[in-house]
C-alpha cells in the first residue's frame, strides 16, 4: 500500500485538474463500493442464520438481511459503476494529457537536452508506456483500492462473527502484506537481473548492425560469439530472475495459501468442538475461499502498479527536465551580424571544462575557421552560438544583444547551421530543401541547389526532385545529406552561418561543392565554420587555433599563423605533409 | 461505434497468423502447461464438493441430534484442503512451464533473427536502421514471448475452470445453478458487444500508435532542424494532429464501452450476486428444492464464476496487442538471404574478374553492365563522382549481394559457387567504418583468426602503427574497446588495418578516405595502409585523383557504368578522365599541392 500511495500522487500529477477531480473521486466511489462489498460478504453470516434457523440474527429476520443485502448490492452498484466510469474516463484523460505535455515540453526543451537515445525513448513514452500506464489509472487503482477496502471490512465483520477468526486474520494480514512486500522484493530482484543482460544485448545487437561487414569478412557472421554469448547471458540471467520472483510468488502464494489451509482447519476445529454453529462452520469455510481470490487481486494490483514505476520515473525526468530562460520579446534590435564571445567558458559535466575562457568577435560578413585537436570544443563553440546551451561563465552577443534576451524564433532567424549529423525529413527532396524558405520560386532553389551540388543528385535520382528521403534521410549518403544541408542554409539567407565541417574524408566533387557554397555564403553572412580541410581553412578571414584543454592559443589570418611558428604552423605542415600521400 | 476498416481486419489476420507461427518452437511445451492447467481447472470444484459434504455431515449430525464424528470431518477438510493445494500447485507448475517456454522461445526467436541476419545481402542492412533492429531483438520478442506462451493456456484456464464450477453447479442442484447463472448470460452479451470487432480495431490503435511514434521520432530526431528554420509549430502539429487522432479513435471506441463493461462488471458483482444467490436458494429452500449447504455452496460457486471468465477478455486483448510486433518479427525472418553453396568448389588462383554485372538497389540501378579484372598483386583505383557506384563494385566484390545479371568469379569460379569460408579467407576489405566491437583489442585484431597467438597480433599491430599506443594502455592488449579506453577515430583505424593485417588475405578492398578519416592521426594511418597493401591484390575506392595515380590500372566510373580503364598515362586524353582532374584541381597544378586536401 505505501508503494501506491507514493505513485498515485504521480498518477494525478499529470492529469489536468478535471481530470484528477474525476479520478479521486472515482477511487473514492471504488473505495465505498469496497465497503459494500466487505460488508455483503459479512452479511452472509447472519442472513444464513437467519435462514437455517428461521430466527432473527441479530435483531433482524432472513427477509430483513435480504433487504438489507439489497440495499448494499444497489449502493455497490451504484458506487462502483460511478467510480468505474469516472476512472475509465480520468484514465484516458490522463493518456491524452501525457501526450500533449510531453509534447509540448519536447518543443520547449533546449536543443542540448536531446541525445541519441532521445527519440526512441520519448516515442516509446507517448505510446506504448503511455498505453500501460494510462490503463493503470484507469483500473488498476480502482480495483486495488476496492479490494483493500473490502478486505479490511470483511475482516471487521469477522470480528463480530467469531472474535478467535478475528484474531487469526487480524494477525495473518499484515504478516501476509509482509510476504507480498518480500516476493515484491524477489520479483524486482529478478527483474533488475534481467535489465543487466538486456542492456548488453541491446549495445550488441547495435554493434553486429553496424559491424556486419567486417563479421562476415571473419567469418564470424552468425556465430559472433559475443553476441551469442550475451543470447545465452540473458536467458541465463532471466532463468535466475525467474527463480527469483518464482521465490517471490511461492512466498506470497504459500503465505496465503498457508492462510487459508490454517483458517479452514481451525473453523472446522471449532465447528467439531461445537464452539460455532454447524452452518456457521460451512459458512466460513466457504467465504474463506473467496478471499483468497480477494487477496490475490490484491497482489496482482500491485505487481501492475509496480511494474509502472519506470515510466513514471522516466515521464518525471522529462518533465523535470531544465529549460532555459526565454525572453517573451526580444530585447532591441540586432545592430548588424556581428558574434561576440566574451570570456566563455562551459562543461557538459561538472569539473571538466571543454572550453574555458573564450574571448573573440566575429565582425559582421567575416569567415572566421575553428581549428584543433579532436575534442578540444570546437563543434561546442558554434553549439553554444546557437544556444543548444547556455554558457556557464562569460556571454555572447549576436549583434550586441545578449543571446539570453533573444526569443527563440528571432535568434533562429539570425542563424542558419550546417551541421555533421544532418537530419533530413521523410519527404521529398524538394520539401526538404523548401523548409528553410517555403515561398521560395523554383529560380531561386535551382540556383542553391546547383551551387550545393543538389542539382547533381536530382538528376542522378529516378525520382529527381520527389525523391523521398526516408526516415532521418537514410535514402542519401552522408555526404548527400551534407549537400542538402548546404542548400538549405543557402537558401534561408540569415545573417549568421555556423557550418561544422565533415570530418570524414569528402571526394574532390564533394569539396569543391562546399567550397563554392561557402564563397557564396560569406557574401552575406558571418559566417564562422569547424574547418578540417585545409582549403577551407585557408579561406578564412581568421583562425582561431584551440588547444587539447579549451584555450585559444593563437588567433590570426593563415599567413600571419604562418610566420608565429606556432602550434598552428606545426598543424599546417603535419596536415600537408599527409594531404600529399600516395597510396600508389 | 466506428466503422471498421478493411486494413484494420486484414492487419490483425496478419498478427494472428505471425502470432501463430512464431510459437512453434515451444508447442510442446504449451501442450503440457495446458495439461497440467486442466488437471487445475478439474480439481476446481473439489472444494466445494467437501465443502457440501461438511454441510451434510454438521446439519445431519444436529437434526439426529448424533455425536459428531470429528474424524470424518477432518477427512472432508484434509480432502477441501488437499484439492485446495494441489490446485494451486499444478497451476504454478504450468505457470513454472510456461515461463520457461516464454524464454525459449524468446532465445529462439532472437537467435532466428541473428542467423538470418548474418546472411541477408549487406545492401540491406544500410536501408535499415540499427534501431529498428534493436526494437525487434528486445522490445519486438518481449511484447511476443510472453503472450505467445501464455495466452494459450491462460484462455483455456479461463474457459475450463467456470465451465468445471458450473457443471458441478448443475449436478449439484440445477435449480440452483440456473440461478447462479442468472445475470450471466446478460454480462456475456455486454461483454459481447465490448469485444464485438477489438482484433481489427486494436490494429486501427496499433497503426494510431504508429503514427504518433513516427511523429515524436521525427519531432526529437529533427528538432534542431525544426527550431533553426523556425517550424516548430509545424513537426509540432504534425506530432498533436497525431494524438488527436489517437486520442479520439481510441476515445471513440471505448467511450459506448465504458459505460458497457461498467454495467458487466455490475451483473457480476459480488453483492449484486450475493443477493440473487441467496434470496433465489433461500424461495428453493423454502420450498423443498435444495438443502442449505447448497444453497452455501453455490452462492459461493457463483461469486467466484466471473472473476476467472473475465480474465479471458483481458489476455484476450494483449494476444491482439502482440500481432503487430510479431508481424514486424516474421517480416526479419523473411527477408531474402544470399544463398550458400552446397557444392563449393575451390577458386583455381587468385584473378578476380567481373563480367557483364548488373545491379540495382530496389529500382536504382547502380551497376550496369560493368567488367573488370584484378589480376594477382596489381592495384586497381575506383574513382567517379558519389553515387557512380564505386562502393557497390567493391562490396560486390566481397559477395555483400548477389549480382542481379552477369558472374564476379574468383580464380575462375563464380563466387556463388565458394563457400563464404574459402571467399573470405581470400579477401578482406579496410573501409572508412572501422567496425571495432566492445571486446579487447587482442579480440578485435584477431577477429579472423581467433587463434592467433600473441606475438602474431603485436606483429600486425607494430605494423599498423598502434603497438606503442597499446602497450602504453595499463591493460596492454586486453583493454576493452569503449570500457576501459575511448579510441580516436585514427587509432580505431589502425586497429582494424591490423586486423587486414593478421588475417592476411591475398586480395584486399579498401577505401582510399580511410586515410583521411582522422585529421589528427593521418600520417601514422597512411603509412600502415602503405604497408598493407604490399604484394596484395588491392581494389581501392578513391576520392583523391592524386593518390592512386600510380595505380596499375584506374577504372573511370559514372553512372554505374565503367567509362574508362587504363593507367593514368593511357586516361590522360580520357574526357572523363580530363573532368576528374580538373575538378581535382590539377590541369591548373601538377603537382598536386594541398588544394586537393
Amino acid at each position: 500500500m505505501n508503494k501506491s500511495k507514493r505513485l498515485l500522487p504521480r498518477f494525478h500529477r499529470y492529469m489536468v485538474n478535471d481530470d484528477r477531480k474525476m479520478h479521486q473521486k472515482g477511487t473514492g466511489l471504488c473505495i465505498l463500493s469496497g465497503i459494500l462489498i466487505g460488508l455483503a460478504l459479512g452479511i452472509m453470516m447472519p442472513a444464513a442464520m437467519a435462514l437455517q434457523t428461521m430466527n432473527p440474527q441479530w435483531g433482524l429476520s432472513f427477509r430483513d438481511w435480504v433487504i438489507v443485502l439489497a440495499s448494499v448490492a444497489l449502493l455497490a452498484s451504484v458506487f462502483s459503476f460511478w467510480g468505474t466510469k469516472l476512472s475509465y474516463a480520468a484514465g484516458l484523460g490522463f493518456m491524452k494529457n501525457v501526450q500533449k505535455i510531453v509534447g509540448n515540453k519536447v518543443a520547449r526543451l533546449p536543443l542540448g537536452w536531446f541525445q541519441a537515445d532521445s527519440a526512441g525513448r520519448l516515442s516509446r513514452m507517448v505510446t506504448q508506456e503511455m498505453l500501460s500506464t494510462g490503463q493503470t489509472a484507469a483500473f488498476f487503482i480502482g480495483q486495488l483500492v476496492k479490494n483493500v477496502s473490502a478486505v479490511i471490512v470483511f475482516c471487521i465483520a469477522i470480528w463480530f462473527w467469531n472474535w478467535q477468526l478475528g484474531i487469526l486474520l487480524t494477525l495473518a494480514i499484515p504478516v501476509l502484506f509482509l510476504l507480498m512486500k518480500i516476493s515484491q522484493v524477489c520479483v524486482g530482484k529478478g527483474n533488475s537481473l534481467e535489465d543487466a543482460a538486456e542492456q548488453e544485448i541491446a549495445s550488441r545487437v547495435v554493434e553486429f548492425y553496424h559491424c556486419q561487414g567486417a563479421l562476415r569478412a571473419c567469418h564470424t557472421g552468425a556465430d559472433y560469439e559475443e553476441l551469442k554469448s550475451s543470447f545465452v547471458n540473458s536467458k541465463r540471467q532471466s532463468v535466475r530472475g525467474l527463480w527469483w520472483s518464482a521465490l517471490g510468488q511461492v512466498l506470497s502464494g504459500m503465505g496465503v495459501q498457508m492462510l487459508v489451509a490454517g483458517m479452514i482447519t481451525f473453523i472446522s476445529l471449532l465447528g467439531v468442538a461445537g464452539d460455532i454453529e454447524a452452518l456457521e462452520t460451512v459458512v466460513m469455510i466457504g467465504v474463506t475461499l473467496r478471499f483468497t481470490t480477494l487477496l490475490n487481486d490484491i497482489a496482482s494490483s500491485l505487481f501492475g502498479m509496480e511494474d509502472r514505476r519506470q515510466m513514471l520515473n522516466s515521464l518525471d525526468e522529462v518533465m523535470g527536465a531544465p529549460e532555459m530562460s526565454v525572453v517573451a520579446k526580444t530585447k532591441g534590435q540586432p545592430k548588424n551580424a556581428d558574434i561576440t564571445l566574451n570570456c566563455v567558458s562551459f562543461s557538459y559535466t561538472k569539473d571538466k571544462p571543454v572550453i574555458q575562457d573564450i574571448s573573440f568577435t566575429v565582425p559582421a560578413h567575416k569567415m572566421f575557421a575553428v581549428v584543433g585537436p579532436s575534442g578540444c570544443g570546437k563543434t561546442t563553440i558554434i553549439k553554444l552560438i546557437a544556444r543548444f546551451y547556455d554558457v556557464d561563465e562569460g556571454t555572447i552577443h549576436i549583434g550586441n544583444i545578449a543571446l539570453r534576451d533573444y526569443t527563440t524564433e528571432d535568434l533562429f532567424r539570425q542563424i542558419s547551421f550546417v551541421f555533421q549529423d544532418v537530419y533530413l525529413f521523410n519527404d521529398s527532396l524538394k520539401n526538404n530543401i523548401l523548409i528553410a524558405k517555403p515561398d521560395a520560386t523554383d529560380q531561386e532553389l535551382h540556383a542553391v541547389a546547383d551551387l550545393a551540388g543538389v542539382t547533381e543528385i536530382v538528376q542522378r535520382l529516378p525520382d529527381g526532385w520527389d525523391t523521398i528521403c526516408g526516415e532521418g534521410g537514410r535514402s542519401l549518403s552522408g555526404g548527400e545529406r551534407q549537400r542538402v544541408s548546404i542548400a538549405r542554409a543557402l537558401l534561408k539567407h540569415a545573417p549568421i552561418v555556423l557550418l561544422d565541417e565533415a570530418t570524414s574524408a569528402l571526394d574532390a566533387e564533394n569539396e569543391a561543392n562546399i567550397v563554392r557554397s561557402i564563397e557564396v555564403l560569406r557574401k552575406n553572412s558571418t559566417l564562422v565554420v569547424v574547418a578540417h580541410k585545409l582549403e577551407t581553412i585557408r579561406m578564412a578571414d581568421e583562425i582561431i587555433v584551440l588547444d587539447q584543454a579549451g584555450r585559444i592559443t593563437e588567433a590570426g589570418s593563415h599567413e600571419e599563423l604562418l610566420k608565429q611558428n606556432g602550434p598552428y604552423k606545426e598543424f599546417w605542415a603535419k596536415r600537408s605533409a599527409s594531404a600529399q600521400w600516395k597510396l600508389a | 461505434m466506428s466503422v471498421v476498416k478493411e486494413q484494420d481486419h486484414q492487419n490483425n489476420q496478419a498478427g494472428q497468423t505471425a502470432m501463430k507461427r512464431l510459437s512453434k518452437p515451444i508447442k510442446v511445451w504449451v501442450t503440457i502447461a495446458q495439461v497440467l492447467t486442466i488437471f487445475s481447472a478439474l480439481l476446481a470444484f473439489v472444494p466445494y464438493l467437501a465443502l457440501v459434504w461438511l454441510g451434510d455431515i454438521f446439519l445431519s449430525v444436529q437434526m439426529a441430534g448424533e455425536q459428531l464424528r470429528a474424524e470424518q470431518v477432518h477427512e472432508v477438510v484434509e480432502l477441501l484442503i488437499m484439492a485446495f493445494l494441489s490446485r494451486l500447485f499444478f497451476h504454478a507448475l504450468s505457470l513454472i512451464i510456461t515461463h520457461f517456454a516464454d524464454m525459449k522461445l524468446r532465445f529462439v526467436i532472437r537467435q532466428q533473427i541473428v542467423s538470418r541476419l548474418s546472411r541477408v545481402p549487406l545492401a540491406w542492412f544500410s536501408q535499415t536502421d540499427s534501431g529498428k533492429i534493436r526494437n525487434a531483438v528486445q522490445d519486438d520478442t518481449k511484447t511476443v514471448h510472453t503472450v505467445v506462451a501464455h495466452a494459450p493456456v491462460d484462455v483455456l484456464n479461463g474457459v475450463l475452470s467456470p465451465l468445471v464450477l458450473l457443471v458441478f453447479m448443475f449436478v449439484v442442484n440445477w435449480r440452483l445453478a440456473l440461478v447462479g447463472v442468472a445475470t450471466i448470460p446478460l454480462y456475456f452479451f455486454l461483454q459481447g458487444l465490448s469485444m464485438k470487432d477489438m482484433g481489427p480495431k486494436t490494429a486501427e490503435m496499433n497503426r494510431h500508435l504508429a503514427k504518433v511514434s513516427s511523429s515524436m521520432i521525427e519531432l526529437v530526431a529533427g528538432i534542431k532542424v525544426v527550431k533553426a528554420f523556425g517550424k516548430t509549430g509545424e513537426a509540432h502539429q504534425n506530432y498533436q494532429e497525431a494524438t488527436k487522432d489517437f486520442s479520439q479513435a481510441y476515445w471513440e471506441w471505448c467511450a459506448p464501452l465504458i459505460g458497457l463493461c461498467s454495467v458487466a462488471g455490475e451483473l457480476i458483482s459480488v453483492p449484486l450476486l450475493l443477493l440473487i444467490n441467496l434470496g433465489g436458494g433461500a424461495l428453493l429452500f423454502v420450498a423443498g428444492f435444495a438443502s442449505l449447504p447448497q444453497v452455501l455452496a453455490c452462492t459461493l460457486i457463483a461469486i467466484v464464476l466471473p472473476v476467472a471468465i473475465s480474465s479471458v477478455a483481458n489476455t484476450t486483448w494483449s494476444y491482439q496487442m502482440a500481432g503487430a510486433a510479431a508481424v514486424r518479427l516474421c517480416n526479419i525472418m523473411d527477408i531474402p538471404v544470399i544463398p550458400e553453396t552446397n557444392s563449393p568448389k575451390q577458386p583455381n588462383g587468385l584473378t578476380v574478374q567481373v563480367q557483364n554485372v548488373t545491379y540495382s538497389y530496389g529500382d536504382t540501378r547502380a551497376l550496369n553492365d560493368v567488367t573488370l579484372t584484378l589480376k594477382p598483386n596489381t592495384i586497381t583505383a575506383l574513382i567517379g563522382p558519389s553515387g557512380s557506384g564505386k562502393s557497390t563494385l567493391a562490396t560486390l566484390i566481397a559477395r555483400f549481394d548477389d549480382p542481379q545479371s552477369g558472374s564476379i568469379c574468383l580464380g575462375g569460379v563464380d563466387l556463388r559457387d565458394i563457400s563464404s569460408q574459402t571467399l573470405y579467407n581470400n579477401i578482406a576489405f579496410v573501409l572508412q567504418d572501422p567496425m571495432l566491437m566492445n571486446a579487447s583489442i587482442r579480440r578485435n585484431i584477431s577477429l579472423a583468426k581467433p587463434d592467433a597467438t600473441m606475438d602474431d597480433v603485436r606483429r600486425a599491430a607494430k605494423v599498423a602503427q598502434i603497438d606503442d599506443y597499446i602497450m602504453s594502455l595499463p591493460k596492454g592488449y586486453d583493454s576493452v574497446l569503449g570500457t576501459d579506453c575511448l579510441l580516436s577515430g585514427g587509432e580505431s583505424q589502425r586497429i582494424s588495418i591490423a586486423r587486414a593485417i593478421l588475417a592476411d588475405a591475398p586480395i584486399l578492398i579498401m577505401d582510399e578516405a580511410t586515410a583521411f578519416a582522422d585529421p589528427d592521426s593521418e600520417l601514422e594511418i597512411q603509412k600502415a595502409l602503405s604497408t598493407l597493401i604490399q604484394n596484395r591484390t588491392v581494389l581501392v575506392i578513391a576520392h583523391r585523383l592524386n593518390a592512386i595515380l600510380g595505380a596499375d590500372q584506374i577504372a573511370v566510373m559514372e553512372n554505374g557504368n565503367i567509362v574508362a580503364v587504363g593507367t593514368h598515362q593511357e586516361l590522360l586524353h580520357h574526357p572523363h578522365y580530363q573532368a576528374l582532374l580538373r575538378q581535382g584541381g590539377f590541369p591548373d597544378d601538377k603537382e598536386g599541392e594541398e588544394n586537393h586536401e
